[in-house]
């Protein structure tokens, strides 16, 4: 029930590429390297994303009990736990406030009136507040569920299966609020006079995919050695893939739901947003984001015979999170303008050097616990069992 | 690579708690008590008393439809309280609540489907159908809302010597488009579903002319493997192409409103608020049909605690993604520090029609958190009396959203008051007479739970289900 030597290998290796990524990007900050604050938020944008989509997907689990989400548990767990470690990473966006939020700037503010009507809310003490509540609830619901899972898996006992499921019914709550409103915080108001009311949503649905896409590429990875051999069917990578889809196709509805809306309207308010994103290079970046995040995945996804190709779910789980990366990048840096760029060298030490320590945090957590949950209770497998008579189940009951 | 057995042992699973015991279908069923037991509610002879009163009380709203229609064929759009600015009323409100009551049925019959839920079994039948009902309602009152109604198939872009084509930039297009699909693939859906019950009831039913009937209906099913695989890959695949359907149409409603730039309806959340309260509403509608129904042909045993249960789950989770639509609205109206936003927010909360808004809120957000306590949601009575708060919620949802947009929007001159009048009121009750008439007929002339699924079901678990 161990950890597979390959993923704890990685420990080391993704601590010293993480310090070091983590050293030059510090570094690029202090210099006053421009874009460089740009990348650092867009990496942790990305990172911490991972980490809330992981928890987000882990509440469901503990709330729905359904027969997928067991060969994934684990590293949605592990993924939910690494949140402390973006807490910590927070810290340098405080020093950038400046150069990345406008209303941050009081000579910005003054003289605007939409502006300063938002200063009760978008002001730098509140910011770092409410920044800090959302990873508390984060935090809390992570390790709480996260110990409680293990010791389900020690006792078998039945009350904690409970629990779990009401940590995860009220999380659900909770992390949706925090993430919506952490969503508006970090990005939406990188552009101060826009609004969505969606984008909380289509950015927390993007954090739930790409952390999903990194639990089914580790899982399908780890799927042809013990333990997990045991749990993964071809049926079950068929599921994996269905899901995956699922949540490429809600992504995808959310973000063309803001697009059309905003396109049709037309109106001077809004659509700004996406003429900057549209504009000069970074059409190119819009049309990527278009094939890779949907169409693609969209295509390959809906074949049977692709999702239960071990290699080929892993290749679409991998440029999934990928292209998380891209959409995120996509978000974020052009509301700078021309300064949102700046070196191109910030963005890529920013994004490795934080996924290393991430990845780091991530494999140290995952290691701390049987790799498929034992005690997984399956009751609800009546409601997901299989209208094909030989469905294949992981855990059948026995009474 | 498969070790099913090793893992089998090593998996210990602990017993939930009791509701999950609840089973799916009650124990002891056979092949003929299924056949037996559903079928005679369409092949007895005579009518029930109480059939017979519900059915009366349904046709006589229906004749008040009527009566109302006629008057507003007669006069035209006048008879209703509509005015500049208030131009779209009752008539827009009542289509968007009864497509969205619509909803459910998709949801329970496709995708359940495709997620393998058992529990959808018992009431996907009805569900269905009441979905085809309520499309047929809210088809009714675009067309009827039209100023010259007998022009309504100029929608269809067909070629004419007019060389007239729709506006294809129209959301009145998509509008159309999504409503004659879902009301098609619906259909489809219900029928192909019904096909193996049918020639059930065929080979039961004792006259003639019921033989004959289902006879014709059943389509010469004869139950061969040759059947069922065929029957098994079109019904998967219609519920496929169903499946976007319950996330499109009310999308597409959605966009009649956002589309526009009038503030409180240019807001971006607008597609997946309005399908979680489509859902929320539609739930709420197959439960106010279902406890009754289960309990007046003593279905307990198909339609068990189980599946009012998971129903209430599925109201409390959508109703809570509605209470988080409200949530965004309101703090986006703040946010944009956009005057007319802000003003608007401020009228619908205490505006003239504030009184709305807190029933809404009330009935939509207050009331079903309820939902959370296992002992309410597990009662029939309160679970009824929730479900029937929320069809009433959603109703005033879309009063809000219609009437306090339109009638104070920019320019304080072209403010004004809407006033619904009695035609307003007759046409929409009249509608309810209509569904209810139909949903009367339907559960006496056909099995309103699918025979062949729940011979299915019986089959799997060995008749005897956990």
């Amino acid at each position: 029930m161990k950890t597979p030597q390959g993923i704890r290998r990685l420990l080391p290796v993704a601590l010293v590429i993480g310090a070091a990524g983590l050293v030059a990007t510090l570094a690029g900050l202090y210099l006053g390297v421009p874009g460089a604050y740009p990348a650092y938020l867009f990496a942790f944008v990305f990172w911490a994303g991972m980490g809330i989509g992981s928890l987000l997907l882990a509440l469901l689990q503990h709330l729905t009990r359904a027969g997928w989400g067991a060969p994934i548990q684990r590293f949605i767990e592990a993924g939910a736990r690494t949140l402390p470690l973006m807490l910590v990473l927070f810290i340098p966006i405080i020093f950038g406030m400046k150069t990345l939020y406008a209303w941050a700037d009081p000579a910005h503010v003054i003289g605007d009136p939409i502006l300063e009507h938002k200063q009760p809310y978008l002001n730098v003490p509140f910011f770092v507040v409410r920044t800090v509540i959302y990873f508390a609830v984060w935090i809390f619901f992570a390790y709480r569920t996260g110990a409680l899972s293990v010791k389900l898996d020690e006792t078998g006992d039945v009350n904690i299966a409970g629990t779990l499921r009401g940590l995860g019914a009220g999380g659900l709550l909770a992390v949706t609020l925090t993430a919506t409103f952490a969503a508006f915080d970090w990005v939406m108001s990188l552009e101060p006079h826009w609004l969505s009311s969606i984008f909380g949503l289509m950015v927390t649905m993007g954090m739930m995919l790409g952390a999903f896409a990194l639990a089914v590429a580790l899982a399908s990875w780890a799927s042809n050695r013990p333990p997990l051999d045991a749990a993964i069917s071809p049926k079950r990578f068929n599921d994996l893939g269905s899901l995956m889809l699922t949540f490429v196709m809600i992504w995808a509805y959310l973000a063309f739901s803001q697009f059309l809306l905003i396109w049709s309207a037309n109106i001077s308010e809004e659509v700004p947003w996406y003429l900057t994103r549209m504009a000069g290079n970074w059409t190119y970046v819009a049309i990527a984001v278009l094939v890779f995040h949907f169409a693609l995945p969209f295509v390959l996804l809906v074949f049977r015979d692709v999702k239960r190709n071990r290699r080929l779910l892993i290749a679409i789980a991998v440029l999934l999170v990928l292209v998380r990366a891209l959409d995120t990048f996509w978000l974020i840096v052009p509301a700078l303008g021309a300064a949102g760029i700046g070196a191109i060298w910030p963005h890529l030490t920013a994004l490795v050097g934080l996924g290393g320590l991430w990845v780091a945090f991530f494999v140290w957590n995952l290691a701390r616990a049987p790799l498929l949950p034992v005690g997984l209770p399956a009751p609800l497998l009546d409601d997901a069992a299989s209208s094909e008579p030989h469905h294949n189940r992981i855990v059948t009951h026995e009474r | 690579m498969i070790h099913e057995q090793s893992i089998r042992k090593e998996l210990i699973v602990p017993p939930m708690d009791r509701a999950d015991h609840v089973p799916v279908i009650a124990p002891g069923q056979t092949f003929e008590s299924v056949n037996e037991q559903i079928g005679s509610v369409v092949l007895r002879r005579g009518f029930q008393r109480g059939w017979l009163l519900g059915l009366a009380i349904a046709f006589s709203l229906l004749m008040l439809f009527l009566v109302a229609v006629t008057w507003l064929f007669i006069r035209g759009v006048g008879v209703w309280g509509i005015n500049i600015p208030v131009g779209w009323g009752f008539a827009i409100i009542n289509l968007v609540w009864w497509i969205g009551i619509g909803h459910a049925g998709t949801l329970i019959s496709a995708i359940l489907l495709l997620l393998r839920q058992q529990w959808r079994t018992s009431i996907n039948r009805f569900a269905e159908a009441m979905t085809l009902f309520a499309v047929a309602c809210a088809a009714l009152f675009p067309i009827l809302h039209l100023g010259r109604p007998q022009f309504f198939f100029w929608l269809i872009p067909y070629p004419n010597t007019l060389d007239y084509w729709p506006q294809f930039r129209s959301p009145l297009m998509w509008d159309f488009f999504a409503i004659a699909t879902y009301g098609l693939v619906s259909l489809l859906f219900w029928f192909v579903g019904l096909i193996p019950d049918l020639a059930t009831l065929r080979d039961r039913a004792k006259s003639a002319f019921s033989r004959v009937t289902f006879g014709i209906l059943s389509m010469g099913w004869r139950g061969s493997a040759v059947h069922w695989k065929r029957y098994q890959d079109l019904y998967y695949l219609l519920a496929a192409l169903a499946t976007p359907l319950v996330v499109s149409v009310h999308s597409i409603v959605s966009f009649d409103f956002a589309v526009g730039i009038v503030p409180g309806w240019h807001s971006t959340i607008f597609p997946p608020y309005f399908v979680a309260g489509a859902i929320f509403a539609g739930f709420a509608m197959v439960l106010l049909i279902a406890i009754p129904l289960r309990k007046y042909y003593h279905m307990e045993n198909f339609i068990t605690d189980r599946h009012l249960r998971n129903m209430a789950i599925v109201m409390l989770t959508s109703g809570l993604v509605v209470a988080y639509g409200y949530i965004m609205e309101l703090f986006m109206a703040w946010y944009s520090g956009n005057e007319y936003e802000g003003y608007m927010t401020v009228n619908r909360i205490i505006g003239p029609y504030g009184w709305v808004f807190g029933l809404m809120i009330l009935c939509n957000v207050v009331i079903p958190q309820l939902l959370w306590f296992k002992r309410i949601r597990t009662n029939t009575l309160w679970l009824w009396g929730i479900s029937l708060a929320v069809s009433f919620g959603m109703w005033f949802e879309r009063f809000v959203i219609v009437i306090t947009s339109l009638h104070r929007d920019f320019l304080p001159s072209s403010w004004a008051m809407y006033t619904p009048t009695f035609w307003d009121y007759a046409t929409f009750i009249g509608t309810l007479g209509l569904f209810a008439t139909l949903i009367f007929l339907f559960i006496r002339f056909l099995p309103f739970i699918s025979i062949a699924e729940t011979r299915e079901l019986v089959h799997q678990t060995g008749g005897k289900v956990e």
